[in-house]
């Protein structure tokens, strides 16, 4: 193996011609002039000009951030009650003193989060379009037809979050948002988050009146 | 300015003519390119095998080191710097060749070349050169260039670790790791 590798460094490679070596040369040097011509940057160039990008990505995110729409917290006076038209032909009345913030209104896409009280709405039926009331630890997925959703915080009440949800003359699905399966509500059923079970019950409802 | 190549050059050792390259000086440039340019070339060919590319590491190999000029620390060990920047090269050219030549079996463009000059050697010798390469594809860079470094261009340990850019230490392990993986098929091959 040693003579292999003696044979192998002493006879390889060919030696380079002296034409060969003078044409690498040639290139070598063309090849400094153009590095004379176009200065390569120092790195202190290049950590600064990356922190410049960097500085005027982030100025053009917040930027484009403070464009945003930002989700609207509604606030009803405590006497009266306010009224939200939404872009899908749905009408949304809060209740007198409850809170209500608006995560998405598009036409294909509403998103309320019912934060206390009452809301009673009136909503189209539109093919393709999700409509959800966040209340406390369930999603009301409203079909159509009116619904009204009732929520009081879990810091007035020592079994957590008391929710109740109504379909006067409409269709609406409660979900759980630790899962499980769906509540389906018909036309005059109510769900209360107070029964020990996801029964539903075709009793009057009873907002949480304040 | 060849003539003064010619009276100059022998005299003059490395670290006067890297000191006179410094100042913008072509000739010093030009003597330094002639007195290394076989060793560097020689020593990419082998580092690099069949796969080829030799004469562009070369090419590499003196813009980077007159380029870099300025940063000598001892212009007397020139030739050193040089060796380290063949290493860094054929490395870089190794790693990214992976990527095109996934395998000894699919052809470098150079392979033909190489082959012919294999065919200086005696025919049973050229034929271990080349099972020898076929042992070395599977070591990964590193291990390849420590492999190559110790048993073809016969460096110590410290002279790899200086090129490799690491310690002593290491060069061993890799030496060790490279030897276990080449060792049995070597033992047939020497058989």
């Amino acid at each position: 193996m040693k003579l292999l590798y003696d044979q192998y460094s002493q006879a390889l490679p060919v030696p380079l011609s002296e034409f060969e070596r003078a044409q690498i040369f040639r290139r070598v040097e063309a090849a400094l002039e153009t590095r004379r011509a176009a200065p390569r940057l120092p790195t202190f160039a290049w950590a600064a000009t990356a922190l410049a990008l960097a500085a005027s990505g982030t100025f053009a995110y917040r930027a484009v951030r403070a464009h945003e729409p930002q989700p609207a917290v509604i606030t009803a006076p405590v006497v009266t009650q306010e009224t939200l038209e939404l872009p899908d032909g749905s009408r949304a009345i809060i209740g007198p003193a409850s809170q209500m913030r608006v995560d998405a209104a598009e036409p294909l896409r509403v998103r309320l989060s019912l934060l206390e009280g009452r809301v009673d709405l009136s909503v189209t039926e539109v093919e393709g379009r999700s409509f959800v009331v966040s209340a406390g630890n369930v999603d009301v997925n409203v079909l159509g037809g009116r619904v009204s959703v009732a929520v009081e915080p879990p810091d007035s009440l020592p079994q957590g979050w008391a929710i109740e949800v109504r379909a006067s003359d409409g269709r609406a699905d409660v979900h759980r948002k630790s899962g499980g399966p769906p509540v389906v509500l018909e036309a005059g059923e109510t769900w209360s988050s107070r029964a020990a079970t996801n029964s539903v019950e075709a009793e009057p409802f009873l907002p949480a009146e304040r | 300015m060849v003539q003064s190549i010619r009276k100059l050059a022998p005299s003059l050792a490395d670290g006067d003519l890297v000191l006179a390259a410094r100042t913008g000086e072509g000739w010093a440039r030009e003597a330094l390119f002639r007195r290394h340019a076989d060793a560097v070339y020689a020593v990419a060919f082998r580092l690099l095998g069949p796969h080829g590319g030799a004469r562009e590491v070369l090419h590499d190999v003196f813009v980077k080191g007159f380029a870099s000029l300025h940063e000598v620390r001892d212009p007397s060990a020139f030739r050193a710097r040089l060796l380290r920047i063949v290493v860094s090269c054929v490395r870089r050219r190794l790693n990214g060749r992976r990527w095109f030549w996934p395998s000894f079996d699919q052809r470098a463009p150079d392979f033909e070349a190489f082959e012919a000059q294999l065919a200086a050697l005696a025919a049973d010798r050229s034929s271990d050169v080349m099972k020898l390469y076929q042992l070395v594809e599977q070591l990964s860079a590193p291990q390849r260039l420590a492999y190559l470094l110790r048993y073809i261009e016969g460096f110590e340990t410290e002279a790899i670790a200086d090129a490799l850019d690491t310690s002593a230490s290491h060069v061993r392990r890799l030496l060790s790791k490279a030897q276990r993986r080449i060792a049995p098929p070597r033992k047939r091959l020497a058989e």
